[in-house]
């Protein structure tokens, strides 16, 4: 299989989510990603897009997402970079998922799902500015491809 | 997304077809402020044709669970969620939370 490189460069505000959920279907289509792993790109890529929207830029930092999408092999390499402050995800509590529902709290579940479901996530802060967040996820075998011996 | 809310006399039953993501999530969180508003505690979302739900569906819905909860007053649950939808619930550690009904019509005889 070759290498499929695609870029996409949209304004980091939430009315872009629907160019970018449409941009990431036609890589399933083109990929022939199952069900479930279109599911699942998506989902991290929704998260990360949101955290760049609503923790990245504000009213008075607009910026751009800027997302690259690419197949290597049977890796799929989705990153992402803004021009908003530097971000330290170690800052980010990890939810407490276990814990009863009046101890709840609605933060940190975007993340937390990223590194539930991808197989690498790593955040990078870029000089002079922005930040560039890294997601890699093997695929399963495509349904029409002879599954592995 | 669109949102479908049919009024009961016990029960609300807001239906969402399409994507419960950060683009729509504020428009549910909308409806349901609206119906608690009015004294409407006891929600049932029927997720039958919602394809997707993101963690901005998953905190609106868990804001709306714990404000029906509080003093006893209601609840909200979910009915015929698809397998990837309540994937996202399980990865959230909310499927224990949450109660997951089959079938919109006994979901109200339940309420």
């Amino acid at each position: 299989m070759g290498r499929c490189t695609y870029s996409l460069t949209v304004p980091g505000r939430v009315e872009s989510l629907p160019q970018i959920m449409a941009f990431l279907a036609d890589r399933a289509r083109e990929w022939d990603l199952e069900t479930g792993e279109t599911y699942e790109i998506e989902l991290v890529v929704e998260e990360a897009c949101m955290n760049i929207i609503h923790h990245g830029y504000s009213e008075a930092i607009q910026g751009e997402i800027h997302l690259v999408c690419q197949l290597k092999g049977q890796e799929m390499t989705f990153i992402l970079e803004d021009d908003a402050p530097p971000f330290d995800p170690s800052q980010v509590p990890e939810p407490d998922v276990e814990a009863p529902l009046e101890e709840r709290t609605l933060g940190g579940l975007g993340i937390f799902f990223m590194r539930r479901i991808m197989d690498k996530v790593q955040f990078e802060q870029l000089k002079p500015r922005g930040n560039r967040l890294t997601l890699v996820k093997h695929r399963t075998f495509p349904a029409s491809a002879d599954p592995p011996v | 997304m669109d949102i479908t809310t049919n009024s009961y006399k016990r029960v609300d039953v807001i239906k969402l077809k399409g994507r419960l993501d950060g683009t729509t999530a504020p428009s549910l969180e909308a409806e349901i402020k609206r119906l608690m508003d009015n004294n409407r505690f006891r929600i049932l979302i029927d997720l039958s044709d919602a394809t997707f739900i993101s963690s901005a569906g998953v905190k609106v819905l868990l804001g709306a669970i714990k404000a029906a909860r509080r003093y006893n007053r209601g609840d909200v649950r979910l009915v015929s969620a698809s397998p990837k939808v309540k994937e996202v619930f399980n990865l959230a550690g909310l499927d224990k939370l949450f109660t997951f009904e089959d079938d919109q019509v006994s979901a109200i005889g339940n309420f």
